[in-house]
């Protein structure tokens, strides 16, 4: 495509650094710090966006594998539900980030369902929790991984590359 | 009092973990409030002369002749706060004086009472440097939005010549000035802790019993209130935490004042001298336990490693010293299955903040910083890595 995504970026940082920042005066602090977060987000989105869709393509095949281990360590009525919200994100269109995005929040819902048994009145069996906290650990890293470039994460230097998560 | 059922084991007595109602009134009163700031959708910067024209009908309605706002700022940094810096005079006092406006937007990072904040804040006044507060609209009664308005304590929050510049104060490098603000920093956390509150108007702050599970059941009940009003996107690992944290709830032994927020960035010192001169940003102060305020303080996002490799606290003590010393200074004992338990809660608290309030406040346009809020919300996976990895400690 003509112009391509990656030079759009680049452009309004250039615009940003060399035309908006300087134009600021020095007392309109709340603008120069809007300056520095757009910049800073236009960077991470410049790296992130050709793997936007796989990532969250990712992030729903995890909550549905979460889902599916899950429902083979609760009662059969918990894993009926967690199986019929399966069933409705079956056949969602894994190339739209919005579908995903959708998908992973009917299914997510009826995890957190389970989660809480009902106000905790209904037990959690430790093979849930183990899944869980599986589950939790590489949604993180791949979490950290996605954002690593907010430069935040006191341990970024040790993540791993993007492609080893996605 | 709070009313609940309770459970008594071994003398102690345990309320229901799961009574959601279990809860401080006014912080209950703060859930309802940003449900009803959230309902009048997008929110617009104010600008100065906005700010100054609110104030001036602010100071006249106080009763204040000839109200003078001028030179109105906007201060840098907040995630969930505006701040405004102004001079003021009147016909009482022509010689104009610097003076704060702290304003809440209809949303931000955190929620919280201005009138709380004051309180507290003024119940420090003789016991560490704060900024004392002049006025207070809680309620948003006469400003615009609910604020307060304090007297200006110069002083910064970061050595001028730090090269690192992070959200809220992270990342900050003290370096060559750490010896003189340590001690001091130790010291806060000890009066903080120590303070005679039963002598204080905290009238607006309901008391936890000691000897039960309240103090930290009512923290947990606020923060998962806060999390179920504003979810965008279930995280499981949450919700998880929420359960442990249900699950596991320690008994409070001595209730006290806990700032809630005491950390790198939430403090202002002179150059060259490193004397204190506030401690800052109390809004996410209560009454509860201390193990609260030190489990915050040593989170490693609050902190940094020296050139040898080792974890300093808000980039002053290592742990161990920094525990040992705030437990021989204060006399207050720290138990570690109490200091893990708040760790877990602070960690639950962050992801709420970030991957919670953060993304509902950013889909809402309710705040003046949407870009920060986003921008904290993209260290959420930070969080939930310390809670998975400390759950599965604990399983």
């Amino acid at each position: 495509m003509l112009p391509s995504v990656d030079v759009r970026f680049r452009n309004m940082m250039k615009a940003m650094q060399e035309v908006v920042a300087p134009a600021i005066p020095a007392d309109q602090k709340l603008a120069q710090e809007q300056v520095r977060l757009i910049v800073g987000h236009l960077t991470m989105l410049k790296d992130q966006w050709k793997d936007a869709v796989r990532y969250e393509a990712g992030s729903f095949r995890m909550m549905r594998e979460l889902t599916e281990a899950l429902a083979s360590e609760v009662d059969d009525e918990q894993a009926a539900g967690l199986r019929a919200a399966l069933a409705q994100v079956a056949d969602i269109d894994i190339y739209d980030i919005d579908a995903l995005n959708a998908g992973i929040c009917a299914v997510g819902a009826a995890v957190d369902k389970v989660i809480l048994g009902e106000e905790g009145s209904k037990p959690l069996p430790r093979g849930a929790w183990d899944v869980i906290l599986a589950y939790g650990e590489k949604d993180a890293l791949r979490s950290r991984v996605w954002f690593k470039g907010n430069g935040i994460d006191p341990d970024r230097d040790k993540l791993p590359p993007l492609e080893t998560v996605l | 009092m709070l009313e609940e059922e309770v459970r008594e084991v071994d003398g102690k007595a345990f309320a229901d973990p799961w009574d959601r109602n279990a809860m401080d009134p006014r912080q209950k009163w703060v859930l309802e409030r940003t449900l009803e700031y959230r309902r009048k959708g997008p929110y617009r910067a104010r600008t100065s002369d906005e700010i100054a024209a609110m104030l001036e009908r602010y100071f006249d309605h106080l009763g204040y002749k000839d109200a003078r706002i001028e030179n109105v700022r906007r201060m840098s940094g907040g995630a969930s706060k505006e701040q405004f810096i102004f001079d003021f005079a009147h016909a009482g006092k022509p010689e104009s004086e610097k003076l704060v406006l702290r304003m809440d937007p209809p949303e931000g990072i955190s929620q919280s009472c201005r009138g709380r904040e004051a309180q507290l804040q003024n119940a420090m006044i003789g016991t560490l440097p704060v900024a004392p507060i002049r006025h207070v609209d809680a309620d948003a009664e006469i400003l615009d939005q609910a604020g307060s308005i304090l007297e200006f304590v110069s002083g910064v929050t970061e050595p001028t010549t730090s090269g690192a510049k992070g959200v809220s104060g992270m990342g900050t490098r003290f370096d060559d000035i750490a010896p003189k603000l340590a001690p001091q920093f130790v010291d806060a956390f000890v009066k903080t802790h120590g303070l005679d509150w039963r002598s204080k108007d905290l009238s607006l702050f309901a008391r936890p019993r000691e000897g039960t599970t309240d103090a930290g059941l009512w923290e947990l009940n606020f923060w998962s209130g806060l999390y179920w009003n504003a979810i965008v996107e279930p995280v499981p690992i949450i919700t998880l935490c929420e359960r442990w944290l249900r699950e596991n709830i320690p008994v409070c032994d001595k209730v006290g004042v806990v700032h809630g927020d005491l950390r790198i960035g939430n403090f202002m010192f002179e150059e060259p001298s490193g004397q204190f001169t506030a401690i800052l940003d109390w809004e996410l102060g209560h009454l509860g336990d201390y193990h609260e305020d030190i489990a915050w303080t040593i989170q490693r996002l609050f902190g940094y490693l020296d050139d040898k490799g080792q974890f300093l606290v808000s980039g002053f003590l290592p742990r161990e010293e920094f525990l040992e010393k705030y437990q021989r200074l204060s006399g207050n004992a720290i138990d570690p299955a109490k200091l893990r338990w708040y760790e877990i809660l602070n960690a639950y608290k962050c992801a709420v903040m970030d991957l919670g309030q953060a993304m509902r406040v950013a889909e809402g346009h309710t705040n003046h910083q949407e870009n920060v809020m986003t921008w904290l919300g993209s260290a959420g996976g930070v969080f939930l890595e310390q809670i998975s990895n400390m759950i599965r400690e604990e399983l």
